[in-house]
């Protein structure tokens, strides 16, 4: 990780209030794995804090970034214009474990988004590519769903959950996992691959207690101070006290949160 | 060409840069090491260490607010044996480190010194008698009280004694004036202020203690104005932390009084920040040709 100044390559407003930001850095296409963030500055007076942004893909040289315009920072950051520069830290936290997929490459991956949970997910299924992966994404309506082409393009199977029906399974997420998961032939490999609201995780944790052969890593969101471990200000509670999500995560065993 | 110096004395210790990492901003250093060359640093003043280790308070901690930040870490650390533990480790970092403290009591604070004053590196200690985000009163809102601890205090240790004092006083020259006279050495300038944040959404307080304590741009004149007075009043040692981020504001404070500048909440931005202010600053005294940073203590005021 290291701090530079990286170029905008592109920013493409994907819906209404979700952008798709190209950022030109060969030392970030390089060194960034699934999971992982960049610390953004926002170069504006009255926003003194980097905004953490999970990194989407790295397609040829470019990685990406996909966020939701939440507030002020993303608002600024959904201005910006290709070519301008950006400060960025990066890339930070503890990504997604994938050492175990050489052992069990007979058995399915499952890959969790609910809502902008979706942006870490696609990276790691660039990863998988040629393996059998199950997505499950969820969303308001079909107007929201994030990323089903692209998932489908490498390969995956994608399952949708619309709360109002819109598009695939009526409900929520987590009902319709919890469907697919009772016909699934798992195994004591089978790994999930979660991100999304903090309520979804903990009702993937419940899921999971039937299931206890699935091993589940889940990336979480705390709002962020300095983003290298030294503030100690993004921390949640898990089993064994406070942990920075900045330095220890973002990724978890789900496990050791709930 | 004229060398211009940046080196300055507090006290006894000499400092090959004024700026200082305020404590809480630059844990132990260990992470900072990947973005941050040292030689641009006075003094690291490490995280709050208490007797026993401290989980901290329920998240969210931070929060941010115009120019401003919010947080309420509530003094989470590994304890004096934790830090201790570290201690091999952290002393091979190539800067000088100042230790704060915080003591529940007399006796916590006796034990706390006992062990530092072994450790011969370490030169100065920085009481943090001024944190907001505790249950209990703020003890550097208490003359009386503050005076008796601090007298106390100073008979505990022979390194520089640097106490970290609250802005939220009603006349900040009377408690600087009376911790000064119980025998610190050097002040602190100050901590943060007490604030809060409201999530409209949820319609209950952000921060998970409720209350934090606000540092950052948004209160720089503020602490500004209590380092002025104190400088005017008391011609004392001053180290300055109020939401410096650049040079131009380190400028500010040294006028006004200062002879360490504190960085605080720029660190949380840019880990780097102690060296793009120090080259800042240099280049500022070539071009005005001032040969001496010390020079410009307290020129600013009238």
């Amino acid at each position: 990780m290291k701090k530079e100044e990286v170029k905008v390559y592109s920013l493409d407003r994907i819906k209404k209030d979700i952008f798709l930001l190209g950022l030109k850095s060969p030392y970030l296409a390089k060194n960034s794995f699934p999971g992982q963030f960049l610390h953004i500055k926002i170069d504006k007076q009255s926003l003194v804090l980097r905004r953490p942004l999970s990194i989407h893909k790295v397609e040829k040289g470019i990685t990406y970034v996909l966020f939701k315009v939440r507030g002020e920072g993303t608002r600024f950051l959904s201005g910006l214009r290709k070519g301008s520069t950006l400060n960025i830290i990066g890339p930070l936290g503890k990504g997604f474990d994938l050492q175990f997929t050489v052992y069990s490459l007979q058995f399915t991956v499952i890959l969790v988004g609910g809502g902008i949970g979706v942006a870490p997910l696609l990276f790691l299924a660039q990863k998988f590519r040629g393996r059998k992966v199950w997505v499950f994404l969820g969303a308001k309506s079909k107007e929201e769903v994030l990323c089903k082409k692209d998932f489908q393009e490498l390969g995956c199977q994608v399952f949708v959950a619309t709360e109002d029906g819109s598009l695939g399974f009526k409900g929520k997420l987590t009902s319709l996992l919890k469907e697919k998961l009772s016909i699934i032939n798992y195994s004591p490999s089978t790994k999930m691959y979660a991100c999304g609201p903090v309520d979804m995780l903990l009702e993937i944790s419940k899921i999971l207690r039937e299931y206890p052969q699935i091993d589940c890593q889940a990336s979480f969101e705390q709002f962020m101070g300095c983003g290298i471990g030294v503030c100690r200000g993004c921390v949640i509670k898990t089993k064994q006290g406070f942990k920075r999500v900045c330095k220890d995560g973002p990724v978890f065993n789900i496990k050791e949160v709930f | 060409m004229e060398k211009s110096d940046l080196r300055v004395k507090i006290k006894s210790l000499q400092l090959r840069s004024p700026l200082i990492l305020c404590s809480g901003t630059a844990g132990f250093g260990l992470e900072l090491k990947p973005y941050l060359d040292f030689k641009y640093v006075g003094a690291l003043i490490t995280k709050t260490i208490t007797l026993n280790k401290r989980g901290g308070n329920p998240p969210p901690r931070i929060a941010e607010t115009s120019s401003g930040v919010i947080n309420s870490i509530g003094l989470e650390n590994p304890g004096l044996r934790g830090f201790l533990t570290q201690w091999p480790e952290i002393k091979k970092l190539p800067v000088q480190i100042i230790v704060s403290i915080y003591g529940e009591n007399k006796r916590e604070y006796e034990i706390i010194f006992r062990e530092l004053n072994r450790i011969k590196e370490i030169k100065a200690v920085e009481v943090n008698l001024s944190c907001p985000n505790l249950e209990k009163k703020i003890i550097s809102q208490d003359k009386k009280k503050s005076f008796s601890l601090v007298r106390y205090l100073r008979g505990l240790t022979k390194k520089i004694l640097i106490v970290k004092l609250s802005p939220e006083v009603s006349d900040i020259v009377e408690i600087a004036k009376s911790i000064l006279k119980a025998g610190a050495d050097v002040l602190s300038l100050t901590n943060t202020f007490s604030a809060l944040k409201i999530d409209i959404g949820k319609r209950k307080p952000f921060l998970g203690n409720i209350f934090g304590g606000l540092s950052g741009p948004a209160i720089k004149p503020l602490v500004l104005y209590r380092v002025y007075k104190v400088y005017q009043a008391l011609r004392c040692p001053i180290i300055a932390s109020g939401g410096v981020l650049n040079y131009k504001d380190a400028l500010e404070f040294i006028l006004a009084g200062a002879i360490g500048i504190g960085l605080g909440t720029a660190n949380l931005v840019e880990p780097d920040s102690a060296e793009i202010i120090f080259k800042d600053l240099l280049s500022y005294m070539k071009k005005n040709k001032i040969s001496s940073l010390k020079n410009l203590v307290g020129n600013g005021c009238k």
